[in-house]
């Protein structure tokens, strides 16, 4: 037999070894990828409306109502300053090839992003272009491009005008919902008795919901929006009380619900919409119960012996914590308990007088409410219960401030004030600053933010 | 048949005098042997192309490297708070020294000063930094710890607590970016970062660490598609413990706008920076 050849032998074994060592270069594309910081801090982003372009006279007094809207939206959001449109250059936009960056990044008007568009209207439609472009960026910049098509009503064309601010705040906050077309739900007496009337999140479009011609009072919105529950008047066994009634979004009306003795009041929603908790009497003193949504399976939550409890609210981001308002102690105060009534204790605050209203925020970390101090009227304040840090967002309003609503951006605060002289709806942000009054007909309480 | 007419007959038997098995143990174990070179060689140049833990540098691309420890293997953790010279132990042993007075002898030349020692100024100590450790410490802060008496509720507001008229541009370097992401979406950098640096909430950070503004903690995430994030991962370590959860909080959870639409890729993926040193 031939003897192995060893040199050819290990050669073979060589060049099989080392076909495993080298790896074959993988044609390794590069992932897309960025890196930022929390920087000096956040400036405030510029954003400038420019007019929006009538296409026809016809579109004129929409193309002016869009552009106010869209300026009124943003200006309002919290998040970015509107530029003036005194400091806007004097070219016309309203297409992106008319867009001349330098003129917005100008000093004069030192713009970060500029909305424009135009608008064409015929007897049956209208159809806005709308888009946003990043001036500091020479290459790529469109932001947002929109087309918006509809029936050519007011109406419709304040519809568009906000989706777009939202779709603007969006886009710019890094996700965080805009409000523009958020609704507020309140009473008011302006047709005599107290009804629950809605409006827009800027005070357009109030228009009633009910006609009970009893007294209704503290609306509050499902999670879903589908849904509005409130306190009404209606008889029990032949006697008239304060129930819980529910008005149906979808169908346009109020829809039947369970009625129980007693005073029945304060509906609180669960974050899933599945549960009720409402302040009833209906075995003697009033205590916390909670219901499923359709009225069905009352459970009692409290035991508060000789005072009562009202006013749940509950945590929105967990479902687990609610607080509530008590005068067990002697006269009313916050109160927080586990969702099934379990370890109720006193939110302590760092001085006397009656604590009413509270209302969790959107993201279950600041609670609102009003307090009348020894020294002073109701003043709306902001606390973290885990800190009982507190701050007075109306200080020197000289006024009665009650009754706070979170809006869903947790941003945003709707209460009423008598600070004009009679009880309105007023907006602000959640520091206490651009306070704006919204209603000015009658007398107008109890505002509840729909949570979209 | 006896062996050894079996033996004669099989031309493979050698002779049992003169058959050695050793020219074949010989060839043997040199073959086993360099079998052994070729893995130690392939070994060596495997870890000497790769560092461990790295990505495996490719060109055009950061080269992240992980500077903690891998997962699961605690290394002394990096302390982030620099010596300073007032917190130096040596500096106390200096003692001040005055020049001596020059005679007043108009003949003689004055001798020369001693070489005059900056007088020892007690500086503040650098605070005490509780140390992080990639396994639980020993007695670790609660963890919603909140300190009493910290700084007011965080409004959820653009307000806020920030410095007024933002400077020429952060000193960290923003909006790097791979793959054209950076010079095409630079919008999309700018929200995210927006909206993490307001989702930091700093007041459960350790006071001591908060008032030395020295701590600077490196997220890695990516963001998918649909905005949703995964893969949150600390980068580098700020050295403190409270510091490294407030930045590992502010992405908890987090849901960012969705990629920009004509952006053809699923996911991106983020490198931010916590700086205490830049805030207010």
């Amino acid at each position: 037999m031939v003897p192995l050849n060893l040199r050819t032998c290990r050669c073979l074994f060589a060049v099989a070894v080392l076909t495993f060592l080298v790896k074959p270069a993988s044609a390794q594309q590069v992932a897309p990828w960025f890196r930022t910081g929390t920087g000096l801090g956040i400036e405030k982003i510029r954003v400038a409306v420019a007019s929006f372009g009538p296409r026809g006279d016809n579109a004129k007094t929409h193309s002016d109502q869009f552009t106010q809207i869209v300026r009124d939206d943003l200006a309002s959001s919290g998040i970015l300053d509107l530029v003036s449109p005194s400091f806007y250059p004097t070219q016309t936009l309203s297409q992106p090839s008319e867009l001349q960056n330098a003129a917005w990044t100008d000093p004069q008007v030192k713009a970060n992003y500029v909305a424009f568009g135009n608008i064409a209207e015929t007897s049956t439609e209208v159809a806005i272009q709308a888009w946003l472009y990043d001036v500091n960026n020479p290459s790529a910049q469109a932001v947002v491009a929109k087309i918006y098509r509809g029936a050519p009503t007011d109406l419709q064309v304040r519809k568009f005008a906000h989706q777009f601010a939202d779709e603007i705040i969006s886009k710019l906050s890094g996700g965080l919902p805009g409000i523009a077309s958020t609704q507020i739900a309140f009473i008011s007496s302006r047709t005599g008795t107290k009804e629950v009337w809605v409006m827009d999140y800027d005070g357009a479009n109030q228009h009633p919901l009910t006609s009970l011609r009893t007294i209704s009072l503290t609306p509050r919105w499902s999670p879903d929006v589908s849904r509005i529950a409130f306190t009404c008047y209606q008889p029990f066994n032949g006697v008239v009380n304060a129930q819980i009634c529910m008005y149906s979004m979808d169908a346009g009306k109020v829809v039947s619900f369970p009625h129980f003795r007693g005073t029945n009041s304060a509906p609180a929603w669960s974050p899933d919409g599945t549960q009720l908790m409402f302040s009833s009497s209906m075995q003697g003193t009033p205590e916390l119960y909670v219901t499923d949504s359709s009225g069905g399976k009352p459970k009692r939550l409290t035991l508060s012996g000789v005072g009562g409890a009202t006013s749940p609210t509950w945590n929105p981001k967990t479902g687990q914590s609610v607080v509530f308002v008590s005068d067990r102690g002697g006269i009313p105060k916050l109160y927080m308990m586990n969702a099934d009534g379990s370890n109720a204790s006193i939110l302590d605050l760092p001085d006397k007088g009656y604590v009413i209203d509270p209302a969790w925020s959107p993201n279950g970390q600041i609670l609102a409410f009003s307090w009348r101090r020894p020294d002073g009227n109701y003043d709306i304040y902001v606390m973290e219960p885990t800190s009982l840090q507190i701050i007075n967002l109306t200080p020197n309003a000289g006024a009665r401030n009650e009754r706070p609503s979170w809006a869903p951006d947790g941003r945003h605060i709707v209460f009423e004030s008598t600070r004009a002289g009679t009880r309105q709806i007023w907006t602000m942000l959640a520091d206490g600053s651009q306070a704006r009054q919204l209603t000015t007909t009658g007398h107008n309480e109890s505002p509840n933010w729909s949570p979209k | 048949m006896s062996t050894a007419a079996y033996n004669q007959i099989n031309p493979l038997a050698a002779d049992p005098g003169q058959f050695s098995l050793r020219r074949f143990l010989i060839y043997s174990l040199i073959l086993h042997g360099l079998l052994v070179l070729f893995i130690a060689l392939s070994v060596y140049i495997k870890f000497n192309r790769e560092q461990w833990g790295g990505i495996g540098g490719e060109p055009g691309s950061v080269d992240v490297k992980l500077v903690g420890p891998p997962a699961g293997i605690p290394l002394p953790p990096k302390r982030s708070v620099p010596e300073s010279v007032a917190a130096d132990p040596a500096e106390t042993l200096y003692k001040e020294e005055e020049a001596p007075k020059p005679l007043p002898l108009p003949a003689v030349q004055p001798p020369k000063p001693v070489e005059k020692i900056a007088p020892f100024k007690k500086e503040k100590p650098l605070p005490e930094t509780h140390k992080s450790k990639v396994d639980q410490p020993k007695n670790p802060p609660p963890d919603n710890a909140v300190p009493g008496k910290g700084a007011p509720p965080k409004i959820p507001s653009s307000f806020s607590s920030q410095p007024p008229g933002g400077g020429a541009g952060p000193i960290i370097v923003q909006g790097q970016g791979g793959g054209d992401f950076a010079s095409r979406y630079a919008w999309y950098i700018e929200s995210v970062r927006r909206r993490v640096s307001q989702n930091w909430i700093q007041t459960s950070i350790d006071p001591a660490v908060r008032a030395a503004h020295q701590a600077h903690a490196v997220m890695t995430f990516t963001i998918n598609r649909d905005g949703s994030v995964r893969n949150v991962k600390i980068e580098q370590s700020s050295g403190n413990l409270s510091m490294d959860n407030s930045a590992r909080r502010a992405l908890d959870g987090i849901q960012f706008g969705p990629l920009p639409n004509d952006f053809s890729g699923s996911y991106v993926d983020v490198t931010f920076d916590f700086d205490l040193a830049l805030t207010h």
